[in-house]
């Protein structure tokens, strides 16, 4: 409409008449049949419809979820062992050998919260359940053990499976088994000394084999050292004749 | 910014009940008063009002925004209304008469009228149907003239004629007061 037959007057006469609108019953009925028509639109031919379209992808996720826990299960299932305790963790930094590679640690990462700190979580078990059995840590030779040599032995003391070599030293006293964490405290050692706490791991027999082998050699002096400190270490243990006699 | 009524019924036909609402509570009150003082019932113009919303849902699938939706709308309106003269308003089948029995003319109005705003009331009832209808297309519906010839089904020149003849009439009532 061109601007000239505007009539503001007329216009503001008729804005200032009753603005009628239609009842509220009438503007639901409106919207629901609306609604309704949205609603009614014909369903694809093969789309599964109700309930049942929920079949597949439940199924699916019951099938994935339960796989997934199967295989976890597998995977962190302990070994049956009796009385075996988890192993202690090996040294921080020191990966061991027959570990499997980024995988494992990664599933380690997402199971532990404290990433690599091994059976610190409780309600995770401890991955090595699941996998074969573990070797020892390597041994380090005693002539190249630094100042915390004894480091890895009381770890292996808290509660790892013993080795043959251990459960005949079983019966070392308290103060052999707690003279490793004295030497973790302890300052650099002499040689001597060092020599002498290595012999702490031995077993009496064999202890007393390695002195009548030095009695054997002459090394007398060395050997009196070496059984004086058996003596220490082993007041009741019987010592044969053989490591007595010069 | 609020959406065109256009993308809003392309919405709707798409599926989207909530766009049908959004253009409902748009134009449900100047359709209704289209409505209503075209037929002079409340409750015919509450079914006649229902029916052209029916037919909106019907005709959605049909929808093309070539043309403005409030063109698309009032043209039902108009369909609507012309079928219930048809069936025998007895009044407004001579569109561009005036109708017998003016309520202008009448005592009763004239006393009614005595307000202004009574007085405008009857002026507009009083006008020939055709230019009610296009006074109230342009007013409420917000229609162009050539968008009001197309609602009709005329020309553009019929409708800007009947545009004229309801407003000078109008203004004569304002004028009068």
């Amino acid at each position: 409409m061109a601007e000239e037959d505007r009539d503001p007057k007329v216009s503001q006469a008729y804005r200032a008449l009753e603005r009628e609108e239609p009842p509220r019953a009438l503007d639901e009925a409106i919207l629901a049949a609306a609604r309704r028509a949205v609603g009614a639109r014909p369903a694809p031919l093969v789309a599964p419809v109700g309930r049942r379209r929920w079949y597949f992808p439940v199924a699916a996720a019951a099938v994935i979820v339960l796989s997934a826990t199967v295989a976890l299960r597998i995977w962190y299932e302990p070994p049956e062992m009796d009385g075996a305790s988890p192993e202690p963790a090996p040294p921080a930094g020191q990966k061991r050998a027959d570990e499997p590679p980024a995988a494992r640690d990664e599933l380690r990462a997402k199971t532990q919260p404290g990433g690599s700190q091994r059976g610190v979580v409780s309600g995770v078990e401890p991955l090595k359940d699941a996998s074969p059995p573990l070797k020892e840590p390597p041994r380090i030779p005693e002539s190249k053990v630094e100042a915390p040599a004894a480091a890895p032995e009381p770890k292996r003391e808290q509660g790892a499976p013993r080795s043959p070599e251990s459960a005949v030293t079983g019966r070392l006293s308290k103060e052999s088994a707690a003279r490793p964490m004295m030497q973790q405290r302890a300052a650099p050692e002499p040689a001597e000394e060092r020599t002498r706490s290595a012999t702490v791991e031995e077993s009496p027999e064999r202890w007393l084999e390695r002195i009548a082998e030095l009695r054997r050699q002459g090394r007398d002096d060395e050997a009196d050292r070496q059984l004086a400190e058996f003596r220490k270490r082993h007041p009741d243990h019987k010592v044969p004749e053989a490591v007595l006699r010069r | 910014m609020e959406a065109p009524d256009e993308q809003l019924m392309t919405a709707y036909r798409d599926g989207d009940a909530g766009a049908f609402e959004k253009l409902y509570l748009r134009h449900k009150g100047p359709l209704f008063r289209f409505v209503l003082r075209g037929v002079y019932q409340r409750s015919v113009a509450e079914e006649l009002f229902q029916e052209i919303w029916m037919r909106v849902i019907e005709a959605r699938e049909r929808y093309a925004p070539e043309a403005r939706f409030t063109t698309w709308l009032y043209t039902i309106a108009h369909n609507r209304l012309v079928d219930h003269w048809r069936r025998g308003a007895p009044a407004l089948v001579a569109l561009d008469e005036d109708p017998p029995g003016n309520p202008a003319q009448d005592p009763g109005r004239q006393v009614e009228g005595r307000e202004s705003a009574g007085r405008f009331l009857a002026a507009l009832e009083a006008l020939p149907a055709a230019q009610r209808e296009a006074f109230l297309l342009h007013e409420e519906g917000g229609l162009t003239v050539a968008a009001i010839a197309r609602a009709t089904g005329s020309n553009e020149e019929a409708a800007k004629s009947r545009l004229r003849y309801a407003i000078a009439k109008l203004k004569a009532a304002v004028d009068d007061g």
